[in-house]
């Protein structure tokens, strides 16, 4: 078992795979799409889920909604005072908030009415007078807006109101603040016409984390329209959606993976004449077939990492350098409701493990049987070229 | 909750396991019905060549089902996000009485390919074939163990099931949880701390007097004491060994008795239990190849083996045991004491 063996036969099955260059061309680059393809998705899904989390690790404890009809409604402000009551609750937070459809960019904003600036979930400079807004990143890009510029969007009677921007802020998760647009909660409350004893929902503030699920259940039977949301559980279905979305992507593309392995199949069990022969006389030199198999399987584990590292390497470039421009339509259906925004980076050693196993573990079991039929091939009759 | 990339990843991973295995084990059948070793018939030839292409498709397995289990854990693991109350994989394996079960039955796997591969490796060396019947019979063995893992990772995966948001009567399902951690095992942490040095001690003697002694007794007592080291290491990550780990690397209360924990540092965690691995699976394919020691065209290969293999359950047991004693050492300078409980 001298280790010399196994490296010279490496040594030559690398020689061969660059004699056909031609030949292995054309499944290296079908495997470094296949490779590049899943490892965006599951690159794109891991940055996502980490962005999610980020987000959700600012979200208040606990979410109260009201249902009405099976539907959400506004929340009656004496709810904030009936949960404020229950002990272990140190803050309940009335909030106005809502979505913005933007006729003109064609997108959705989210518009935020705060009391003060302390206590958001991001960097927030400037001051928040009357009919000043604070604007995201994304947004003031879009409408190409600066500090002390007018903002002019439409209220609920479709009535045109005038805003000063007097801030931009940006975070380092971008999904968080990219569409947002903070104003104080009065001229919020105004805007979206929304009456003085009501709010949008209420954000509880819990002072044990461990006490989190007794008080949801506590909310959940003192005010029994209320719908009751858990960060825990708004997590889980970030989470579970996620995995839905990149799971129906993969079943689409199983057939192409399918596919690929039976090309590599095909393509490993097509020996050239050429091919056989070098084989014949290999073997006629006192190669054994254990050898020549070694060096077949040699060159398709070569081909393989070759193009897995190359497929990762692209899909990396491809999801935090550009954005994922192919896939995002895909895997985030609300995109065109969104501005630009950059996906973090975030890649973990089991992600690479995955990848591995779909790409390169179908590639391997396509060839045993190929390089095997090759490496067993009679010298005599190869050299003759029967 | 079959619609899940790492769920549809596993179950490819398994599903080529497996269809390899079985048309390993077909090539099989045909060896062991056919072969006639000292005939020259031009089938026996055509058997001869195929005796290469099952070890081939053996070795693939037994790689992909190493893989498969890495990436089960990694799932599982992943899937702790989706499971109520599941922090991560010991959580989600927990969720139903599948997940362990395949957990089990995936290791015992790769102890038995491997121990196949060994066999077929001391059946190559030889001029004769002299293991053909007994490699291939146990083949056949080995089919029904891959299917049975196949079956109950596949029930695993569909029982689990998300929980989107359920509105309120999802608090009111939820419990109140122990916020801290969980005590998995319930057994008494310092017996296991005496069992696990003990069981390790000894292990690590039998070894390394099996590299300058040949015996059979010896031989067959290295492979039942690694294989306790093994369980015992097992037992104890579960109910001493991770806290060290969990503290060190991660700050968490020494309650959490996770062994599944350390595997988010995987610099640390998965070398940690390839060590393991190496030293169980080694140091009991010693005692497994030692009746091969009956064939006459076999003995000086099994020694040569034996010597190797006990080399590398040294050298994996001995690993193990090193990094467990350093992180020990690391929390005893940052706690005070390593006795916690």
């Amino acid at each position: 078992m001298s280790l010399e063996k196994h490296r010279n036969l490496l040594d030559y099955a690398v020689s061969f795979l660059l004699r056909r260059k031609g030949k292995n061309f054309a499944t290296v680059l079908v495997f470094t799409l296949v490779v590049f393809t899943l490892a965006s998705v599951v690159m794109m899904m891991g940055s996502l889920k980490q962005e999610a989390r980020e987000t959700l690790s600012l979200a208040p404890d606990i979410t109260v909604q009201k249902i009405i009809a099976g539907r959400q409604g506004l929340v009656p402000l004496e709810y904030a005072t009936a949960i404020e009551e229950i002990r272990g609750v140190s803050r309940v937070e009335p909030r106005i908030w809502g979505y913005y459809y933007d006729a003109e960019e064609d997108a959705t904003y989210t518009i935020i009415g705060v009391e003060s600036l302390t206590g958001l979930p991001f960097e927030v400079r400037g001051n928040l007078s009357e009919s000043a807004v604070i604007v995201g990143e994304a947004i003031a890009r879009e409408k190409r807006l600066r500090i002390g510029d007018r903002l002019i969007l439409r209220d609920h009677r479709g009535e045109y109101v005038k805003f000063r921007v007097v801030g931009i802020f940006s975070s380092r998760s971008a999904l968080q603040s990219a569409d947002i647009i903070v104003m104080p909660r009065s001229e919020a409350r105004k805007f979206f016409g929304i009456p003085k004893e009501y709010s949008n929902d209420l954000a509880v503030y819990v002072a044990n984390p461990a006490e989190l699920s007794n008080i949801a259940i506590k909310i959940s039977q003192k005010l029994p329209d209320a719908r009751v949301l858990t960060k825990q559980q708004i997590r889980e279905t970030y989470d579970a959606i996620f995995g839905w979305r990149s799971g129906v992507f993969l079943a689409a593309i199983l057939g192409a993976i399918l596919a690929f392995a039976i090309l590599v199949w095909d393509r490993a069990s097509g020996l050239t004449a050429e091919e056989k022969k070098e084989i014949g006389i290999l073997k006629a030199l006192g190669w054994s077939t254990g050898d020549v198999l070694e060096m077949r399987t040699f060159e398709g584990v070569v081909l393989a990492l070759n193009s897995y590292l190359a497929g990762v390497l692209l899909a990396y470039l491809h999801v935090f350098y550009l954005g994922a421009p192919l896939l995002k339509p895909v895997l985030l259906g609300w995109s065109t409701l969104y501005p630009e925004f950059e996906l973090m980076p975030a890649v973990t050693f089991e992600d690479l493990i995955l990848i591995f196993v779909i790409s390169v573990v179908p590639f391997l079991a396509a060839i045993v049987v190929p390089s095997w039929r090759a490496s067993t091939i009679d010298p005599d009759e190869a050299m003759r070229g029967i | 909750m079959i619609l899940n990339f790492w769920i549809i990843s596993q179950i490819i991973g398994v599903a080529i396991v497996l269809l390899l295995s079985i048309y390993a084990a077909v090539q099989g059948v045909r060896i062991l019905l056919r072969w006639r070793y000292g005939s020259a018939s031009e089938e026996q030839l055509e058997l001869e060549k195929r005796t290469y292409l099952v070890s081939t498709l053996m070795q693939y397995a037994l790689a992909f089902q190493m893989l498969s289990l890495l990436l089960f854990v990694a799932t599982a693991d992943y899937l702790a996000s989706f499971i109520r109350g599941a922090m991560c994989a010991f959580g989600s394996l927990n969720a139903n009485s599948y997940g362990f079960t395949t957990l089990w039955v995936k290791i015992l796997t790769i102890f038995f390919y491997a121990s196949w591969l060994a066999v077929n490796y001391l059946d190559s060396k030889a001029e004769d074939y002299p293991l053909v019947r007994q490699k291939y019979a146990l083949l056949l063995l080995l089919l029904p163990i891959l299917i049975v893992d196949a079956y109950l990772e596949v029930r695993y995966f569909a029982a689990i099931s998300p929980n989107v948001i359920t509105s309120c009567c999802g608090s009111a399902l939820r419990s109140v949880e122990n916020p801290y951690g969980f005590v998995a095992l319930r057994f008494p942490a310092r017996l296991a701390m005496l069992i696990f040095f003990a069981s390790y001690a000894l292990a690590l003697l039998l070894l390394y007097a099996k590299l300058h002694r040949e015996r059979r007794s010896l031989a067959l007592a290295c492979g039942v004491m690694s294989l306790a080291a093994f369980a015992v290491s097992i037992l104890a990550m579960f109910t001493f060994l991770s806290p060290y780990f969990n503290v060190v690397l991660f700050g968490l209360p020494t309650q959490h008795r996770c062994p599944f924990e350390v595997l988010r540092e995987p610099a640390v965690g998965y070398p940690l239990y390839a060590l393991l691995f190496a030293g169980g699976i080694a140091g009991v394919l010693v005692a497994v190849v030692e009746p091969l020691r009956a064939k006459p065209s076999l003995r000086d290969n099994v020694s040569a083996l034996q010597r190797q293999l006990a080399k590398l359950a040294l050298i994996g047991f001995g690993g193990f045991l090193a990094v467990s004693l350093v992180f020990m050492l690391i929390f005893y300078t940052m706690v005070g004491t390593i006795f916690y409980h």
